[in-house]
């Protein structure tokens, strides 16, 4: 299975975008979502395929922005908390130790918050986001830094919760869309653990 | 490397850059390019990537977790807002807060804070309709609110609209006055009604102030609360806890309060009043005060002969002719407009700075012994006897200090008049250790309207409101004029009966009405009718789930600018609310930023009066420079608004207090202070109608005597219609109004009453664990539930243990809590806490959030929305509701 950095950057940037507003995705998700994944294994392609699919019909659009809305948004019942600290916070607080490890590796890269960041920055689709970014650096750099920071915050951070916010949204969601979705996140979480696992390994190596 | 911009659709161009990289960005494709395309981030600026400061730093806002708006600083690390403290420049708390500061943290970062703005999908409205919210932008959220008030204006009925108003700062009159008037429509509604008007009606026709009091705790040497809780609750909380101690020391306290609370639990006496019947207690201290010859004689002056006439139940004989004789007949009559007349004969008394005590000798006081309270009140005569002489004792230095719990009630207006009054018989109004006033502060209006109402606006605006002020049964008498105030609770049932109109399109920002007001339901039915309605707030809650639109509010503490008045520790001051974070979510400012963007849609929409007012009315006075947009709009109007704390170009600068030295210096500070309170200024310039303190309120005559004429009616028929007893002169005197009750005392023994705890912040903290965590701070109370306190007397009667749930139901509903047995209450009555009972406020607040289960029981379900009419308040207090508790 092919693990370069491309595809990582890829496949980070599909899910980063299916796990946005719906109201904010690209007007062709689907192909982005076919795209990021199909330089991966064919169960990823597969499940990229069928959420795609999925995404892509404008008829359901609105029943996915519901459904993106009781999953993550809405104040009345949050079904599947989009945020890092609720999974990896005992005692859950947004923008408390967690969401301040996710802000500093934000700012150890080189970035600061874009017009788009309302959300704490531990939010999911922004991790994801930064996951996309490291990767894309990487590839377009000899500087091994890239990748001990994919490495890093994957193994340290969004690994660690990721395939847990999946879980919820697998247990919680109604819609075919983000139960699928859910799948991806599983299988793609698996996938990048082995991936990084590999290439920190080689990294370590060459290191030494 | 920056956010893409989109520039192509095709399907190549996002497909694949030069390294194969794909390029899917925000709302299209992106073109292939160099950089990543990044929705959330921006590259750092050197600046940006410097270590934080470790230590953090400290900036200044305000709290208003209650009504003493304390200035307040912030300490914010690393972008965070970790702790609070009071601003040690403010001269009013100076440097000290209490626990509601503290709690604010855990609102600002909670995770149940509308985050973005969102459209209702399902077009059914009920408690557990599932709204079906989506997220929106603001952009597509302002252009739909637009619309409908357009359809309004194009209909020739903007009077359908109607803007709620909660909580707010002073930059309220942009959103509060400016949208209804210049869009067309009367209808600003605010929320005082439900807070204290009643509180201030008594003050008000007793001593011209329409306003809450200050107090002089260094200087005092006695402190009667009537349900006051001063170190827990209502008012300056800060100050109080840091000066009851030394004050304690120099002062006797006694508190008359239904329930043991904090302050009582610290005072030298508790009078456990039964609820509703302060006013009986308070007249009977007047009658001893005057009936032992203990009043201050150099404020109110004395007998010409130094004999005291004032005789259990006698009369004091008044010259001939009688002026009481005759103004009873006119009061009969309806005679509007009369002068003044001098209602104490100087050949009697010789009375100095009030006005009309032997009248109200002889109206009300001369029978009301303490042995005719005690069977009203509950409270032992010997002890009304001895509160009343030792607080006269201490002269113009006590303090009668009046709050809602004693005037807040269906006939509370006159108890409100009767406590504020004993501050008048011992001189201390406006005197050194007394009650006294603000000071003028140098802030300043917002520019006049009318230029930019057009004339369906003109017209329209001065159409009669929708809650009901000025009709008969509610006069309402903000500043002696009928109509002059607000009857908040009204407006559910003006709506529901579309009377005098029907309303089609509403914004409500700051509140909460469909849990904070008696007879709640009412205002879930109405705003299950209300075809359009906008919920501008911090938190989604029950008002939230019948809006069409919810959008997300700054938090005033931490991501709002604006200012507050306040006072306390005989300084006034104005305090700024800054943006000490940047918001976590996609919050505007709901007075400023958010009517802007409705002005730029009306434009748009070719009504572009609100943006020319916004943008011709307002601008920085420094530069002289417009707004261009909503940010630089409320920074405008706040420098406008502010000017006098800090431009010394301005002609109040330094007149009242400090002199700031610009902006930066303002924002810096946080606080701008008044000079301390000059004692003794207002005597005998007080804003009565005789420039005196006034025991018999020829304010208040005239203020009826108008009403009465505007219906066509006799002030009698005003007080039928306004649930009062008292007939004739009374009506001008501060006299006792037996307690009003809904339910027969059989089926329903007990009398309920609630009380509010020290750790809410005005009703929003159900959803911080640190309010449910630490509950039982407030007397009584136990942690994470929601007891209702009954005397073991009661308990042991009806067989109930702690803990168990018990069904409470009154006339209007039911609801449920856990018993709790305790003795900080009178048998035959049963309290609970306002706050808890939230059945769509967050998983902190309710039992079941998903299921809409409530933590406990919402006061305001069983509450009878009764009114004290005369200033237009909800009666919460004083027990109007009989309840019956039985085991679940």
């Amino acid at each position: 299975m092919p693990v370069n950095a491309e595809d990582r950057s890829n496949a980070f940037l599909a899910l980063a975008r299916a796990y946005d507003l719906p109201g904010t995705w690209p007007e062709d998700i689907g192909q982005l979502l076919r795209k990021g994944f199909a330089s991966w294994n064919d169960e990823l392609a597969g499940a990229a395929e069928a959420v795609a699919a999925l995404g892509e019909c404008p008829d359901s659009r609105t029943r996915i922005a519901q459904a993106h809305s009781k999953l993550f948004i809405d104040p009345f019942r949050i079904l599947s908390p989009p945020w890092a600290a609720y999974y990896l916070d005992p005692e859950k607080r947004l923008l408390g130790p967690v969401s301040q490890y996710a802000a500093e590796a934000y700012v150890e890269a080189g970035l600061a918050p874009g017009s788009r960041q309302t959300e704490p920055p531990d939010h999911i689709a922004h991790e994801l986001e930064f996951m996309y970014y490291l990767a894309f650096r990487e590839a377009e750099s000899d500087d091994p830094v890239w990748l001990e920071r994919s490495a890093r915050f994957w193994h340290e951070h969004l690994g660690r919760w990721l395939p847990r916010l999946a879980a919820s949204v697998a247990e919680n969601t109604e819609e075919d869309y983000y139960a699928r979705l859910a799948e991806l996140t599983l299988a793609f979480s698996q996938a990048v653990d082995a991936a990084l696992d590999g290439q920190t390994r080689q990294a370590d190596l060459a290191d030494g | 490397m920056t956010d893409q911009i989109p520039t192509s659709k095709n399907d190549d161009g996002w497909q694949i850059s030069r390294r194969g990289f794909l390029q899917g960005s925000a709302g299209t494709v992106a073109a292939a390019t160099a950089g990543p395309a990044l929705n959330f981030f921006t590259a750092a600026s050197a600046q940006a990537q410097q270590p934080a400061e470790a230590a953090g730093k400290w900036m200044a806002s305000t709290c208003q977790g209650c009504t003493s708006w304390c200035p307040v600083q912030v300490k914010v690390v690393d972008g965070r807002a970790v702790h609070l403290r009071g601003n040690p420049l403010a001269k009013a708390n100076h440097g000290k807060i209490c626990p509601r500061p503290h709690l604010a943290l855990q609102q600002v970062y909670d995770p149940d804070r509308v985050r973005q703005p969102m459209k209702r999908t399902n077009p059914e409205k009920g408690r557990g309709k599932d709204p079906g919210f989506v997220p929106i932008s603001w952009d597509e959220a302002m252009d739909m609110l637009a619309d409908r008030i357009m359809e309004l204006r194009n209909d020739g009925e903007p009077e359908k609209f109607a803007l709620f108003r909660g909580r707010y700062t002073y930059l309220r009159d942009i959103l509060y006055s400016a949208v209804p008037k210049i869009i067309g429509s009367p209808n600003n509604i605010s929320h005082s009604a439900i807070c204290a008007e009643a509180e201030k009606f008594g003050p008000y026709y007793v001593e011209g102030l329409w306003d809450y009091r200050d107090y002089d705790l260094e200087h005092t040497r006695y402190v009667l609360c009537w349900g006051a809780d001063p170190v827990s609750s209502n008012r300056q909380v800060p100050h109080a806890i840091n000066f009851w101690g030394n004050m304690r020391d120099n002062a006797t306290v006694a508190v008359v309060d239904p329930r043991l609370s904090a302050t009582a639990a610290k005072a030298d006496e508790w009078l456990p009043v039964i609820p509703g019947e302060d006013g009986a207690l308070a007249v009977a201290m007047a009658h001893v005060i005057l009936a032992e010859g203990a009043w201050n004689k150099t404020f109110v002056g004395d007998f010409v002969d130094g004999e005291n006439r004032f005789v259990p139940g006698q009369t004091v004989d008044e010259p001939q002719p009688s002026v009481a004789a005759e103004g009873a007949e006119r009061t009969e009559g309806i005679v509007a407009g009369d002068a003044p007349t001098s209602r104490t004969s100087a050949s009697v008394f010789n009375e100095i700075h009030t006005h009309g005590v032997v009248q109200w000798w002889n109206l009300e006081l001369k029978d009301r012994t303490p042995e005719w309270a005690a069977e009203r009140t509950g409270i032992p005569a010997e002890q009304i006897r001895r509160v009343a002489l030792g607080f006269a004792a201490a002269g113009s230095r006590a303090i009668s200090w009046l709050s809602p719990g004693a005037s807040m009630q269906a006939r509370g207006g006159y108890s409100a008049m009767a406590t504020h009054a004993l501050n008048g018989l011992v001189g201390s109004i406006d005197a050194k250790g007394g009650v006294v006033a603000k000071v003028k502060d140098p802030t300043g209006s917002v520019p006049d309207m009318a230029p930019y109402q057009d004339e369906l606006a003109a017209s329209h605006s001065k159409y009669d409101k929708i809650d009901q002020r000025g009709t008969l049964a509610f006069p309402s008498l903000n500043g002696g004029k009928s109509g002059g105030g607000v009857v908040t609770n009204a407006a559910a049932d003006g709506m529901l009966a579309k009377s005098p109109n029907e309303i089609k399109v509403a914004i409500a920002y700051w509140s909460n009405f469909g849990f904070s007001t008696s007879g709640s339901y009412r205002w879930e039915q109405a705003l299950s009718e209300l075809p359009f309605f906008v919920h501008l707030t911090t938190n989604a809650s029950e008002m939230s789930m019948f809006a069409d639109l919810v959008l997300p509010a700054a938090h005033q503490l931490f991501e709002k600018w604006g200012y507050i008045k306040g006072k306390q520790n005989l300084h006034s001051y104005v305090s700024l609310n800054q943006r000490v974070i940047d918001p976590l979510w996609d919050v505007k400012q709901d007075e400023t930023e958010v009517p802007f963007m409705l002005a730029e849609k009306l434009a748009e929409r070719g009504f572009d009066n609100l943006y020319r007012y916004y943008t011709e009315g307002f601008a920085d006075p420094e530069t002289g420079a417009a707004p261009t947009n909503g940010e630089e709009f409320t920074e405008y109007a706040l420098k406008m608004l502010t000017r006098g704390c800090w431009d010394s170009t301005h002609e109040d600068y330094g007149k009242y207090g400090d002199r700031l030295e610009g902006w930066e210096d303002f924002k810096e500070k946080g606080v701008w202070n008044s000079h301390r309170y000059e004692y003794g200024k207002r005597v005998d310039n007080f804003a009565t109608q005789t420039g005196k303190v006034e025991f018999y309120s020829e304010t208040l005559k005239t203020a009826l005597r108008g009403h009465a004429e505007r219906h066509d009616t006799t002030v009698d028929g005003v007080l039928e219609a306004t649930n009062y007893v008292g007939r004739g002169e009374l009506a001008f005197v501060p006299h006792f109004e037996p307690a009003l009750r809904h339910g027969d005392e059989v089926e329903y023994p007990f009398v309920f009453f609630e009380h509010r705890s020290r750790l809410n912040r005005e009703g929003r903290s159900a959803n911080c664990t640190w309010y449910q965590a630490h509950k039982n701070v407030d007397p009584g109370d136990e942690n994470w539930s929601d007891v209702l306190k009954m005397n073991p007397i009661d308990a042991d009667a009806l067989g109930l243990d702690d803990g168990d749930m018990v069904r409470i139901t009154s006339t209007t509903g039911t609801i449920t809590a856990q018993l709790k047995r305790w003795e900080g209450l009178r048998p035959g009555t049963v309290a609970k806490c306002y706050g808890q009972g939230h059945w769509a406020y967050g998983r902190v607040a309710a039992a079941n959030f998903a299921e809409h289960v409530p933590l406990g029981g919402n006061n305001n379900e069983i509450l009878y929305p009764e009114f004290e009419r005369l200033s237009g308040s909800t009666a919460r207090h004083g027990g109007p509701s009989r309840v019956k508790v039985e085991r679940v």
